[in-house]
């Protein structure tokens, strides 16, 4: 019965979030205290009843329900525990549900932690979050139920299985990262609609909308990173980003959600970039509603994928003309509504962050031509296929993002209004010196190409000039130790953030570089006994064996790594085929971690000539995730500061009081 | 209480709890409403507050923050103003604020409640895996009790009880090569098997390869006859398998020797003595034309259906289509032109559709019908039985994963 109680709920919760849109927004259009008082409540049950209904799909998963056709479609009884909970996303019923769930944990945050906005804003914000809500909730109770049952005299025994690839510990994670992170950006979304709808930005605004960004960055980055590291370690193809269009689907709403963060800032602080920055609050949300559905419509496979389920497909393209379309006719009808304040000059403050989002924007639009041309050829020519692939992404975002990485050092130097780019120079002389050592460096002693060596020096460039600025912020070497440590100590958490995320992207690309400069790969067929000689390392096939597991059946490659003659290692590279019918072969590379990189073996099919075996050393690699990580710990520690929960505006003194009613 | 009523009364809470979470805050009389300007000066005190703590630890030149503490006091004064002129604005709103509201409520919860009871199946239970498997005896649930009995024999493979249970469950579902293995294990098991084992084990056997009788089923019916000398289920099988070897002269022997130890009422007898009667045909025991001869010699051989007579179908004779019929049909067709045979064959796939249109859970019939449709060229139709066969047998997955295992044979898209 609790699956029936679930799907119950998930459609009262449908009723609850149009109650939400439609009486809080009416009440704020009315100038009504009580109308608009009720965003709150709403959002409240509303988040109640879908985390019932999604717990009851947990159950139904938990407890191998195969009268749930949603559960029999992608699950299997033998499944580890774990995976019988993340298999509740991992299909497209259980994401949309997942999606609203986190949908409506943002309203319900938003509800609970804004004692300081005022009623309308707070209210026209829960206003636009249910209607998004409201959307979605349609969209899954009519067209995508994962509540469909199959008649009791049918119910199978056993479930189909889970995509094998998705049982993995990462992937397992990083669904609710990434739609925490789209999902996210509706808060910022929102706020852009209500400001629209009110009238007026300012820097009250800016200041109310950057948590709620920030939050949605940390988890969209970590998202990302997660879904990297998986294709790393999984696909057993040795890269970690292919430019594939469901990764870039993730990565337009981060470009476009970085941009945003900065010009939030200006917003706050200068009362300037209004009309451009709700419009990147727009665009940020648009990408995120394109990247879920490009992903889960199946649209990118091909666009016949798409007609194969026409209802959904429809459905889906009418909530994206609403969301999108809407929103952007608002904003040409009501931009010229925010009036226009804070003026910069071009070297300022204002000035690098407007430069940081001019190119990061034809980033976003770069990554968005190129992961839709070929949809879009494809349409046109009626199913010509193309694909875009690396060169293109390489050439076009590379030439965009590295002035990015230029000025990134500069830009928190610089005052606001006006400021002098010699003066930040000499701020940054101790960066400077270290890029142009590591440029020489790595040209000589590492024996690296000019573009590498260019690429590292860029990498140390932005590391070095993050720690820079936050050595001179804390007058490290300038003053006593101890006004040094209660500087550190009194450094508040978005600064921190900053140096933290700055430094992390600085460790990212030189992660990026050295293990794209490095890398060696060997590519071949050896018999058991058979040898490999990489970075130092030779790699001896023992052969294969095979073995069971809780679901899945493996033939297991078994290796051996010398270095100088010692053995260092023992490893097992894994294929694993999984029970039900989903039976593509996975792959566990095996894979270990030394102080220079990753040593990477992959096992592949046998051949007349021996065992298929992918053996790459990966140097630095782990600067990459480690860079990553540092970005998203900053996101934390941004969250963290105190000053976005800004004192509560009904402790200051007023001499205006509401009128009680009647 | 029957689950149903305890359902409508768990959603009914649900709906009134709803409803009352939403609608109360009408009742309480609204609190201090502030104004938009309050809230700004909030923001912009606490924006000067920390400009002079940035400005202590140094982290803003003293000029810029100058500027700064400018711009935000300019903010200050605008709010301020606004403020004053601000006015009281906003209403708590009235009585018709609360109709207006407690109308969308009950509105939208009176269409979720139509969706849901358009969409839902109300107050049905759920079915964890668990639980079925507990109850299986108790619903009669005859999938489970196999299932059970599995989990049961994977933990304790020496369970003979399990086996014996197992063994007629899997021949009953079509599960042949688990019923084999079942059977195999009961041999296993059993201190000293009996006849009727060996005679099972081999049975199943040949079900299993449709027909032929495996070397394996031989040495198991030899055996069973060793126990139970004379037995006829293995004697009439190691006739057939001299026959399935060309050795027809020691089959017509062994069945003519079958047929006369048979009691007279023993319904087999009959299909028995017919083929008795056609092997002595072909063998030249009485007088009849070569060229019939030939054919019937063939047609002795396994056809690939899995038309071949069992013991147990000859007992329950009258069911389905008797391997007679199926000979005759086929000697027929011997003699036919090659339309007429078309058309023959035509009449068949036809008749066996008309007769699965009626009764779709014959899973064989499918099987035949979707092979037939391909062999014949007509792929749509045969796309279109394959269509039809998946739907008649959804939630079966053991029939699917037939289904589409012919499918992957004949190379139709699934």
């Amino acid at each position: 019965m609790i699956i029936e109680l679930g799907h119950f709920a998930l459609v009262l919760a449908l009723a609850v979030a149009l109650y939400q849109t439609v009486v809080p927004l009416y009440g704020a259009h009315r100038n009504d205290a009580r109308l608009m008082a009720l965003a709150v409540p709403a959002a409240f049950v509303q988040f109640l009843l879908v985390s019932f209904a999604f717990a009851a799909l947990v159950h139904a998963y938990v407890h191998s329900d195969f009268s749930v056709l949603n559960v029999w479609q992608n699950s299997h009884s033998a499944k580890p525990f774990i995976y019988k909970i993340t298999g509740t996303w991992a299909n497209h019923e259980g994401s949309m549900l997942l999606w609203v769930f986190i949908l409506s944990l943002f309203t319900l945050a938003v509800a609970a932690f804004s004692g300081n906005l005022p009623l309308s804003l707070k209210a026209r914000v829960l206003g636009v979050q249910g209607s998004i809500s409201s959307a979605f909730l349609l969209y899954i109770v009519t067209v995508s139920s994962p509540f469909v049952r199959i008649p009791p005299d049918r119910v199978p025994l056993e479930g189909q299985g889970m995509n094998p690839l998705l049982q993995d510990p990462a992937l397992a994670m990083h669904p609710p990262m990434l739609y925490a992170g789209y999902v996210g950006f509706s808060v910022a979304f929102a706020f852009a609609i209500a400001a629209l709808m009110e009238g007026r930005v300012d820097s009250a605004w800016g200041r109310w909308v950057r948590p709620w960004t920030l939050a949605a960055w940390t988890f969209l980055t970590a998202g990302i990173a997660l879904g990297s590291w998986w294709a790393y370690y999984e696909l057993g193809w040795g890269g970690w980003w292919f430019w594939d269009p469901v990764e870039n689907a993730s990565f337009m709403p981060w470009l476009a959600g970085t941009a945003l963060l900065h010009s939030a800032i200006v917003v706050e602080k200068r009362n300037a970039l209004k009309t451009w920055t709700v419009l990147l609050a727009l665009i940020a949300f648009s990408f995120s509603l394109i990247g879920t559905f490009l992903v889960r419509s199946g649209v990118l496979s091909s666009v016949h994928a798409f007609a194969v389920d026409p209802e959904r497909g429809t459905f889906i393209l009418a909530i994206l003309a609403f969301f999108i379309g809407g929103s952007l006719f608002l904003y040409a009808i009501r931009a010229n509504t925010l009036k226009i304040e804070g003026r910069f000059d071009p070297i300022s403050r204002e000035g690098a962050l407007l430069l940081n989002n001019v190119l990061l924007s034809a980033a976003t639009a770069a990554v968005f031509i190129g992961t839709l041309f070929p949809l879009i050829y494809e349409a046109v020519t009626g199913g010509g296929k193309i694909t875009v692939g690396a060169p293109y992404f390489n050439l076009t975002f590379g030439t965009l993002i590295i002035p990015l990485l230029v000025i990134l050092p500069v830009g928190p130097l610089l005052p606001w209004k006006r400021g002098n780019v010699k003066a930040v120079l000499g701020r940054l002389k101790g960066a400077l010196v270290l890029t142009v050592l590591a440029f020489a460096l790595s040209l000589t002693l590492l024996d690296a190409s000019v573009r590498a060596a260019f690429g590292i020096a860029l990498g140390v460039w932005v590391v070095a000039g993050a720690l820079e600025e936050w050595a001179g912020r804390v007058m490290l070497f300038r003053a006593p130790l101890k006004v040094v440590f209660k500087r550190i100590a009194s450094m508040p958490g978005s600064m921190w953030a900053m140096t933290l995320a700055h430094a992390g992207l600085g460790v990212v690309v030189l992660g990026i570089v050295m293990s794209t400069a490095w890398k060696q790969e060997r590519i071949t067929a050896l018999q058991p006994g058979g040898k490999v000689q990489i970075a130092g390392f030779e790699v001896v096939y023992k052969g294969t064996r095979k073995a069971t597991g809780p679901n899945y059946l493996a033939e297991q490659g078994l290796f051996e790594i010398y270095r100088d003659g010692r053995k260092v290692a023992e490893e097992i590279s894994e294929k694993r085929t999984f029970l039900g019918r989903r039976g593509m072969p996975t792959t566990e590379v095996a894979l270990m971690h030394y102080a220079l990189g990753d040593l990477y073996i992959a096992i592949g099919d046998q051949t007349k000539m021996g065992r298929t075996v992918r053996v790459y050393f990966q140097p630095m690699i782990q600067l990459l995730w480690f860079g990553a990580l540092l970005m998203v710990f900053g996101g934390f520690i941004g969250l963290l500061d105190r000053r976005f929960r800004v004192g509560v505006a009904e402790r200051t003194e007023s001499r205006l009081v509401a009128q009680p009613a009647e | 209480m029957t689950e149903t009523s305890l359902f409508w009364l768990l959603t009914g809470g649900m709906t009134l709890l709803v409803l009352a979470f939403l609608l109360a805050p009408l009742l309480r009389r609204p609190r201090r409403v502030l104004a938009r300007a309050e809230y700004d000066l909030a923001i912009y005190r606490d924006q000067l507050r920390e400009l002079e703590e940035e400005l202590a630890l140094g982290a803003i030149e003293p000029e810029a923050a100058e500027r700064a503490r400018n711009e935000i006091a300019r903010r200050i004064l605008a709010a301020d103003d606004a403020r004053r002129k601000a006015r009281e604005q906003l209403e708590a709103g009235g009585g018709k604020s609360v109709v207006l509201a407690s109308v969308a409520a009950v509105g939208m919860v009176a269409l979720a409640w139509s969706l849901y009871l358009q969409l839902g199946q109300p107050g049905r239970p759920d079915m964890p895996l668990k639980q079925r498997l507990a109850n299986a005896a108790r619903n009669n649930d005859f999938a489970a009790l196999v299932r059970r009995a599995e989990q049961r024999l994977q933990k304790n493979p020496d369970e003979l009880r399990g086996w014996l249970a197992l063994a007629p469950a899997y021949e009953q579902m079509g599960r042949l090569d688990k019923a084999v293995e079942a059977w195999r294990q009961v041999i296993r098991l059993t201190k000293d098997p009996s006849a009727e084992l060996y005679n099972a084990y081999a049975e199943a056997l040949v079900r299993f390869s449709r027909g032929r009788i495996p070397d394996a089923a031989v040495k198991a019916f030899s055996k069973a006859l060793e126990l139970a000398p004379g037995n006829p289920m293995s004697r009439y099988y190691l006739a057939m398998a001299d026959l399935q070897a060309g050795r027809r002269e020691a089959a017509y022997a062994k069945l003519k020797k079958l047929l006369d130890d048979l009691p007279p009422e023993v319904p087999a007898r009959a299909t028995i003595a017919q083929q008795v009667a056609r092997l002595a045909q072909a063998l030249g025991k009485k007088p009849e034309t070569a060229g019939v001869a030939k054919i019937r010699a063939q047609a002795g051989k396994p056809s690939s259906t899995d038309k071949t007579p069992s013991a147990k179908r000859m007992a329950r004779a009258g069911s389905g289509p008797s391997p007679d019929a199926v000979r005759e049909r086929m000697k027929a067709m011997r003699d036919m032109s090659p339309q007429q045979r078309m058309e023959m064959i035509r009449n068949m796939v036809e008749g066996l559709d008309a007769r699965l249109k009626e009764d779709p859970s014959d899973l064989s019939g499918w099987l035949r019908l979707i092979r037939a449709r391909a062999v014949l060229g007509e792929r749509d139709k045969a796309k279109a039985a394959l269509a039809k066969a998946r739907q008649a047998f959804a939630g079966k997955p053991d029939a699917l994963a037939r289904l589409d295992a012919l499918a992957g044979d004949l190379d139709l898209p699934r």
